[in-house]
């Protein structure tokens, strides 16, 4: 028997009894579909918190050496690291040797006080190499005239970048007063321009930042090395990877043993993302009971088709037809009824989702996967549920189903 | 073409063994007509059963065309049946439900044959041999019981086995469908068809060319006519 002959008869048979099979595939509708509603609502959901997490800095990763600080020559609180010299060659090496890092910059933060026409205000400045990678890595947007450049950054320039925030509204004004200048002791630094953070670094801004050159603050202020080195990872799920990655480049540049502290940000989408995963697996649950009684409701049907074709089992022996072909007839059919319900449960899963997603203003992300995964179940279905069926066709007598009639 | 030595069936049924066919020993040669006669309970269908390959003997030879179905597998006696024998049974035994072309055309399915339209063509030719072409689109269970033999006729045919059987083809017919049966069995066995009949009618056994008669499983009797 060819195989388009025994699909096609197979159809034949379930389009014959349309109701009942119908019927028969509710249960594989509804697992499929709670399956795809399921798996889409997750890659959404999930995709919208890593979204929320990541504008928010969760592709953020620091580390500071944790090497034994010599007390004879301790300038700093022993709470404190110590700091780190690097050049931007360093920083330039990490970045290309890293290859899952986007970004890398050192930093130190210290406050200071700054005097603007006449008063004290107590500040933080904030120095970076290179300055930009650090704009980036804090998502700085700039509201009114420029950042500093990298030569800027990089060399003995008295200029610096004033953020936006409720602290520099009373000592500035409404609007930081571009052009003006501000100074630290007696050196006198020209505003740029004004920025606003909108990430979730660098802590609450209760002290407002001042961005200045790193050479300039060290011969001004006396600010030592950096204290920190940032990074922004490429992709989030690289986070392991380029924790270790970050590791091998700053051992290689600072030499072994490192003791190093890396700490991620990302830690917080774990959390987030736990919720996701425990809804979604309710729901792959409730998809896998579902399925299992579409899978039941189906060998029932083929069992009671089994039982009231019988006798045609027997004539279609005696006409010729093969023990493997009864077997592969019924087994076509079964699969095309739970297909049947698998597509119905695409269709169907895809359908509410697309509802849901629009009312809960979760992303409507439906990877192709998801459709053949929702295919594939009801395919498999279908199978495990139909072999009994068909195999006892199969196995039926032909002389035994022939001689009570 | 069909050859039995010392053939034994025992069928168990409800907890009583009963010896349906016992030490048969027959030889039907290609182009014959044969009746198989005796009483019900006599092991009549079940001795076509096994000459059908439908069935096989607990003891005992058969040899069909030559090989020995003993050492067949259960798809090569489903092989035979497809391409080298026919059925026809008392009760007709078409797939209800499905269209009287349909179910000529099963045969060429189950047998892996022929496209779409060779098998239409194939299946109204064997219409208009037995008579009924213009029930082709009827449903097979909506034309009369002589129609629906004549259709399980052409169905046996399909497929251009060697060999006919019919189990009681007339036995649930009119004499006029029945007579109309008997001669296109006739004119089949004419043109060189092999026909194995069972029948307990005398009248209709006399129709046919040789007369076996089985009792309680044996043979009793086996005679040529005519």
């Amino acid at each position: 028997m060819r195989y388009d002959d025994l699909i096609g008869l197979a159809f034949e048979s379930v389009m014959m009894t349309r109701f009942r099979s119908l019927l028969s595939v509710l249960g594989v509708t509804i697992g499929v579909a709670a399956v795809v509603s399921g798996i889409i609502l997750g890659v959404g959901s999930r995709a919208l918190v890593i979204d929320k997490l990541a504008e928010g800095g969760a592709d953020w990763m620091w580390a500071f050496p944790r090497g034994e600080i010599r007390k004879d020559k301790l300038l700093v609180e022993p709470s404190l690291p110590p700091p780190i010299k690097v050049t931007a060659e360093d920083m330039e090496y990490i970045k290309k040797q890293g290859t899952t890092i986007k970004d890398v910059c050192a930093y130190n933060v210290r406050q200071m006080i700054f005097c603007y026409k006449g008063e004290r205000h107590p500040m933080k400045a904030l120095v970076m190499t290179p300055v930009l990678a650090g704009k980036d890595i804090y998502r700085m947007e700039v509201v009114r005239g420029r950042f500093l450049t990298e030569q800027e950054g990089a060399s003995n320039s008295r200029v610096c970048v004033v953020e936006q925030s409720e602290q520099a509204a009373s000592i500035f004004g409404d609007e930081i007063p571009v052009g003006d200048t501000i100074s630290v002791g007696n050196d006198d630094f020209k505003i740029v321009g004004s920025i606003k953070r909108t990430g979730l670094h660098l802590g609450r801004p209760n002290l407002t930042i001042i961005i200045l050159p790193y050479p300039a603050m060290r011969e001004v202020a006396g600010i030592r090395d950096y204290d920190l080195i940032e990074i922004s990872i490429k992709e989030l799920s690289d986070v392991n990877k380029a924790r270790f990655q970050f590791q091998q480049v700053l051992g290689r540049i600072y030499g072994w043993p490192l003791k190093l502290d890396i700490r991620e940000y990302s830690r917080l989408i774990d959390s987030g993302l736990d919720v996701i995963n425990l809804v979604t697996s309710l729901i792959i649950g409730i998809a896998v009971i579902s399925l299992t009684v579409g899978g039941v409701g189906i060998m029932n049907v083929m069992m009671a088709l089994v039982v009231e074709q019988t006798r045609e089992i027997g004539i279609a022996k005696a006409i010729g037809a093969r023990k493997n072909s009864i077997l592969l007839l019924f087994l076509a059919e079964a699969t095309i009824l739970s297909l049947f319900g698998g597509v119905l449960g695409v269709l169907i899963g895809m359908g509410t989702t697309k509802v849901v997603t629009l009312l809960l203003g979760i992303p409507f992300m439906a990877p192709f996967w998801v459709i053949l995964l929702g295919l594939f179940l009801s395919l498999a279905v279908g199978v495990v549920s139909g072999t009994y069926p068909a195999k006892r066709a199969a196995e039926l007598d032909p002389v035994v189903t022939l001689r009570r009639f | 073409m069909i050859k039995l030595e010392k053939v034994n069936k025992t069928y168990r049924c409800g907890g009583a063994e009963v010896k349906a066919v016992q030490e048969l020993n027959l030889e039907i040669r290609r182009g014959e007509f044969v009746s198989i006669v005796g009483p019900s309970g006599s092991g009549k269908s079940t001795l076509l059963n096994i000459i059908g390959c439908l069935d096989r003997p607990d003891s005992g030879k058969y040899f069909f065309d030559g090989s020995d179905i003993e050492g067949l597998s259960d798809d090569e006696l489903a092989v035979i049946r497809g391409f080298k024998i026919g059925f026809v049974f008392q009760f007709f035994n078409l797939f209800p439900r499905v269209s009287v072309i349909r179910n000529l055309m099963l045969p060429m399915i189950f047998a892996g044959m022929g496209t779409r339209k060779h098998r239409i063509r194939s299946a109204m030719k064997m219409l208009y041999e037995v008579g009924v072409p213009e029930r082709a689109k009827f449903a097979a269970t909506d034309i009369s019981g002589g129609e629906q033999q004549k259709v399980a006729i052409a169905r046996a045919l399909m497929n251009r086995p060697d060999l006919l059987l019919a189990d009681e083809p007339t036995g649930n017919l009119d004499s006029k469908s029945s007579e109309k049966i008997m001669s296109i069995l006739g004119e089949l066995n004419q043109r060189g068809m092999t026909i194995i009949m069972v029948t307990h009618n005398e009248e209709l056994a006399r129709a046919t060319r040789r007369i076996v008669s089985i009792h309680d499983g044996r043979m009793i009797g086996d005679e040529a006519v005519g």
